[in-house]
């Protein structure tokens, strides 16, 4: 493996770019919030010294990844970072409406197409099966309440 | 002595069938869940969490301790078979364990980490017991100057001991304790940074958070990795677990060194499991006399650090019960667990609800002996559950997270939440952000900024109130030397190749 001449390390100035965005925002919604004094500190105190300090670092990040090669970030593939946070979105978007067992078939089906190697008949019979199960320990062997079918 | 009485009453709690049943159910959930790879102790107890929350406070805090362990003792057994670590502190099993059992002694290394690991167990359970009330009592002097400081301590070891970038770490940290400030203001009611949505007013949950930045994360990254593991299954039947004298007569004194190590790192804050088990592989290696056995299947590689492992584990309960304040993110999720249920842990839980903490100090003790007696039977269902194929694993885990963070508060909310948190979770992961400090930076966020302007409130906006009073001034100094300590070259290239291995 050659070496690699970069420029600049990737996970740096991604993770930078991450905080410094977040920090921009923590500063823009207490906007209005008081800051207080050093005796009675205010509700605008803490998110504005630790946004103030998110940027600092973050800002350092970005500086330091492009002045030092580093490692570049590996590759991946696209399909399982909709996916999998999508079938759980999923879940909370249907389970007040339609229940836990529809929100968990949902949900497994959704997720299990984030791999390319389950099809389709498995995805059902897991989602089936999956759902099932959760039910089972969820409601009725821990008795937490919570709505199985959907409203009508 | 007064200790006898309480350590006999704690028994009698451990005791009952109920909470003896809870106990089992717990170390054999954890280990079931602890033995698929890619689910450390941290995302075990995340996502068993929940189960937990139906059952009387006791029960529930012996059954989360059970998973705990279980979860460790289902990671080196992983480790050992497969050569994957569940989590940071199975990485050093790894080495030598598979080893050894390449070489055709898998029994015999199951066997030498399970007793080490209850010899550890039973070790660190008597040290927990010895420091518990001096320990409390010191910490009923504690007031909002302390435990602020207490809790810096306890975000710079978290972010000393990482892995990775130092610089990330922190920013990890802060980017948790901005979180933490999310919903309503105590003191003023002003609603912080939530976006005008009713759900946030009681700010971000840590369920979410944990479970979405972790096991959500976690899974993404291993199906959206270009590389497929293979997985080289030890696959003759695991017989022999009986050690040959020389390899009992090896591992004792390693076993017993890792346990001193590991009880007391696992006091430190940011400290525990992972860095006990490391701290002991480099010991042993320097002490051997013949260091190059190691990585080879030395099985002195294989018992300290699994001694050291389990009674870090264990320790690091105690700031945790004594003062309250949780010293690793495994902590904190039992304080978050704890606070649900309506308990505070403090100075006075140990007089305040005393069944509660003699019967998990009983019950610690007990969960030790139920893993010897149980897993090595199991070995044999443990390798099957390691055949099965990721993709029918992975919905299962997914479907467990979402049901996990809905069940807590029948919030859909929360669990959009999580999925969200998926996102932040793959980021970090992709670019070598370590997520564990986040969890103990959400928890310990918003007490330490009551703690924080109590202190002010009562020092009238004097900053030496910190250094004024004894006790806040040496946990801050103590902060200092961590980090000067890191500091020192010598020192950073130890902890360099400590990751490294």
């Amino acid at each position: 493996m050659g070496v690699h001449h970069r420029d600049f390390d990737a996970s740096d100035i991604v993770s930078g770019i991450f905080f410094v965005t977040s920090s921009l925002g923590g500063m823009w919604l207490s906007r209005h919030l008081p800051f207080g004094n050093m005796s009675d500190l205010g509700p605008g105190f803490s998110p504005r010294v630790l946004s103030c300090a998110l940027l600092m670092l973050g800002s350092i990040l970005i500086w330091r990844g492009s002045v030092w090669e580093g490692h570049p970030i590996e590759p991946w593939t696209w399909r399982p970072i909709f996916l999998i946070p999508g079938a759980v979105i999923l879940f909370g978007l249907l389970v007040d409406h339609a229940g836990v067992f529809l929100a968990s078939f949902a949900s497994v089906l959704l997720g299990s197409a984030s791999s390319s190697d389950v099809n389709f008949k498995h995805a059902i019979l897991m989602g089936l099966g999956l759902a099932t199960f959760t039910v089972i320990v969820f409601v009725v062997l821990l008795s937490i309440p919570m709505p199985v079918w959907p409203r009508w | 002595m007064e200790i006898l009485d309480h350590l006999a009453q704690g028994f009698g709690v451990a005791f009952s069938l109920s909470n003896l049943w809870f106990a089992l159910l717990g170390c054999l959930l954890g280990t079931l869940i602890g033995v698929l790879p890619g689910l450390g102790p941290l995302a075990t107890v995340a996502m068993l969490l929940p189960m937990t929350f139906a059952l009387p406070p006791t029960a529930s805090i012996i059954m989360l301790a059970g998973i705990y362990y279980g979860a460790q003792y289902g990671g080196s057994t992983t480790a050992i078979l497969v050569n994957i670590p569940g989590e940071s502190s199975s990485v050093v099993t790894c080495l030598d364990g598979h080893q050894m059992a390449r070489r055709g002694r898998a029994g015999a290394a199951l066997a030498t980490a399970a007793l080490s690991s209850f010899a550890a167990g039973t070790i660190a359970t008597l040290v927990i017991a010895l420091a518990a009330i001096p320990l409390s009592k010191v910490g009923t002097s504690f007031e909002s100057p302390e435990y602020f400081s207490l809790m810096v301590l306890g975000l710079i070891g978290a972010v000393v001991l990482a892995s990775g970038s130092l610089l990330k770490s922190l920013a990890v940290v802060v980017f948790g304790l901005l979180l933490g400030v999310v919903g309503t203001d105590l003191y003023s009611g002003a609603q912080r940074m939530t976006l005008g949505i009713p759900d946030l007013a009681d700010g971000i949950g840590f369920m979410p958070v944990v479970l979405g930045v972790f096991t959500l994360g976690d899974i993404m990254a291993n199906l959206s990795s270009s590389q497929r593991s293979e997985r080289s299954v030890v696959s003759e039947r695991v017989t022999g677990l009986w050690l040959t004298k020389k390899e009992v007569k090896d591992a004792t004194p390693a076993a017993l060194r890792g346990t001193f190590l590991g009880s007391v790192l696992g006091l430190l804050p940011g400290g525990g499991a992972m860095l006990s088990s490391f701290a002991s592989y480099i010991v042993e290696k320097r002490i051997s006399k013949n260091p190059n056995q190691f990585g080879k299947g030395a099985i002195q590689g294989l018992a300290g650090p699994e001694a050291a492992n389990n009674a870090g584990a264990q320790t690091s309960f105690i700031p945790m019960l004594t003062l309250g304040v949780p010293s690793n993110a495994v902590m904190a999720l039992m304080v978050g667990a704890l606070m649900i249920h309506g308990i505070s842990p403090g100075p006075r839980l140990i007089t305040d609800q005393p069944d509660l903490f003699w019967g998990l100090i009983a019950s610690m003790w007990i969960g030790n002996a139920i893993l010897l007696v149980i897993n090595l039977p199991l070995v044999g269902v443990w390798v099957q559950l390691l055949r099965v194929p990721y993709k029918l694993l992975f919905p299962a885990i997914l479907l467990f997270c979402a049901m996990g963070v809905y069940s807590v508060n029948n919030s859909a909310f929360e669990v959009v939440l999580a999925g969200i948190f998926g996102w932040v979770g793959f980021l970090f992961h992709k670019t070598g952000c370590e997520a564990a400090p986040l969890v103990l930076a959400v928890l310990l966020g918003p007490m330490m900024e009551d703690h924080l302007r109590r202190s002010m409130l009562v020092a009238d906006g004097d900053l030496m109130i910190f250094f004024d009073r004894p006790i806040s001034l040496g946990l801050l100094l103590a902060a200092v030397l961590i980090v000067v300590l890191l500091a020192l070259p010598s020192l950073r290239t130890t902890r360099q190749e400590a990751f490294q291995e």
